[in-house]
């Protein structure tokens, strides 16, 4: 039996070529979706978990021949769906003050320093608690250098009220803050 | 407010195109304001990012292992702290001197004076008279050490009890002027 015998092609190039596609996104972005997650409330076990179901859901799918042109932005959406659906953990974060004066004052030089440190670091706590979900996850997906586009996919935003979005957090954070 | 500063976020976001950049780089020129709420925002996503920054960067298992290694760093200290209180052996003390040479005995012997004797002469310990104006005026009385012979001699090499007599004239200025080593018997 000749491999011309087969009823039907099995793309074996194909899945080989997007299995090494999938395995330098792992690489590229597999820390900055657990920094998202993890901000967005996620416990860093829980952050695991998605990421590895979003990057399993990634292979899959180009596995099955779909077309991922940006698959940093699909992959954000599949994370960030998969933590919203555990709304419970998804909003802890933002539930209680996040300061840990222990870990703020770390790097302080001098007593007053510290005191400074952790001041400011009070007013950007809640400063970021005053956000509203859209803006923080716009904020958040910015830091992690998304574009206004992607940011649109994850979020299923238009550009343009991503801007807005963007551009009204950070002004309410720099007022707040004193910046 | 400056028709600009809408524009100050995606600017800093790369997010104009070309022609709003170029635009906006020559308002920055020359406006102070502008330039100063662009710095402020760039601050304040940096520290917003820094902020999120801790979760990933110090997770729990982290805070759990130092607080293992400190646990551990302490048990090592406490042992070296048990290792080095532990009880020493003793020194050997020194061993008692089972037999030795018995210790001399010096006492001073006032010789006997004559009823008949002037307090003026005086008789030496030998028993000879010497006129009052001799130089012996001036002795004091006769020292007398016992020295028993295993002092001087291994043991054995006289008879128990046995031992030697020294006598020591002194003159009153406290220089000796004879001695003289004699056998004696006299130690019990």
């Amino acid at each position: 039996m000749s491999g011309d015998s087969f009823p039907f092609a099995l793309p074996i190039s194909r899945f080989a070529a997007d299995t090494g596609e999938a395995t330098t996104l792992f690489e590229e972005l597999r820390k900055p979706l657990l920094r998202y997650l993890v901000s967005l409330g996620l416990t860093p076990d829980e952050a695991q978990d998605v990421v590895q179901d979003s990057f399993l859901s990634l292979h899959r799918s180009l596995a099955s021949g779909a077309s991922k042109d940006n698959a940093r932005a699909w992959l954000f959406r599949v994370a960030h769906n998969a933590a919203r659906n555990r709304q419970k953990s998804y909003h802890r974060r933002f539930a209680a003050p996040l300061e840990d004066a222990a870990l703020v004052i770390a790097g302080a030089s001098s007593p007053e320093h510290a005191v400074l440190k952790r001041e400011k670091y009070r007013k950007l706590g809640e400063a970021i608690r005053s956000l509203s979900d859209v803006e923080r996850e716009c904020l958040l997906l910015r830091a992690e250098g998304l574009r206004y586009r992607e940011i649109g996919e994850v979020l299923d935003l238009a550009r343009s009220t991503v801007a807005d979005t963007v551009d009204r957090a950070v002004r309410k954070l720099a007022e707040k803050c004193n910046v | 407010m400056c028709e600009f500063e809408a524009k100050l976020v995606a600017w800093i976001d790369r997010e104009l195109d070309s022609g709003a950049t170029r635009e906006l780089e020559l308002h920055l020129e020359s406006c102070r304001d502008c330039s100063a709420k662009a710095a402020a925002y760039c601050e304040v996503s940096t520290a917003f990012a820094a902020y999120f920054e801790r979760p990933v960067v110090t997770p729990k298992w982290s805070r759990r292992a130092i607080t293992v290694s400190l646990a551990g760093l302490g048990a090592v200290a406490a042992a070296l702290t048990l290792w080095m209180l532990r009880p020493l052996p003793l020194a050997p003390l020194p061993q008692p001197r089972l037999a030795g040479p018995a210790p001399a005995i010096a006492y001073v012997k006032q010789p006997p004076v004559p009823a008949q004797v002037s307090p003026v002469r005086l008789r030496a310990h030998s028993g000879s008279a010497v006129p009052a104006n001799a130089s012996t005026l001036d002795a004091q009385p006769t020292i007398e050490i016992a020295i028993p012979a295993d002092a001087m001699f291994a043991p054995g090499a006289f008879p128990t009890g046995f031992a030697f007599a020294a006598d020591l004239s002194i003159r009153r200025d406290g220089s000796p002027e004879t001695l003289r080593v004699r056998p004696a018997t006299f130690l019990k």
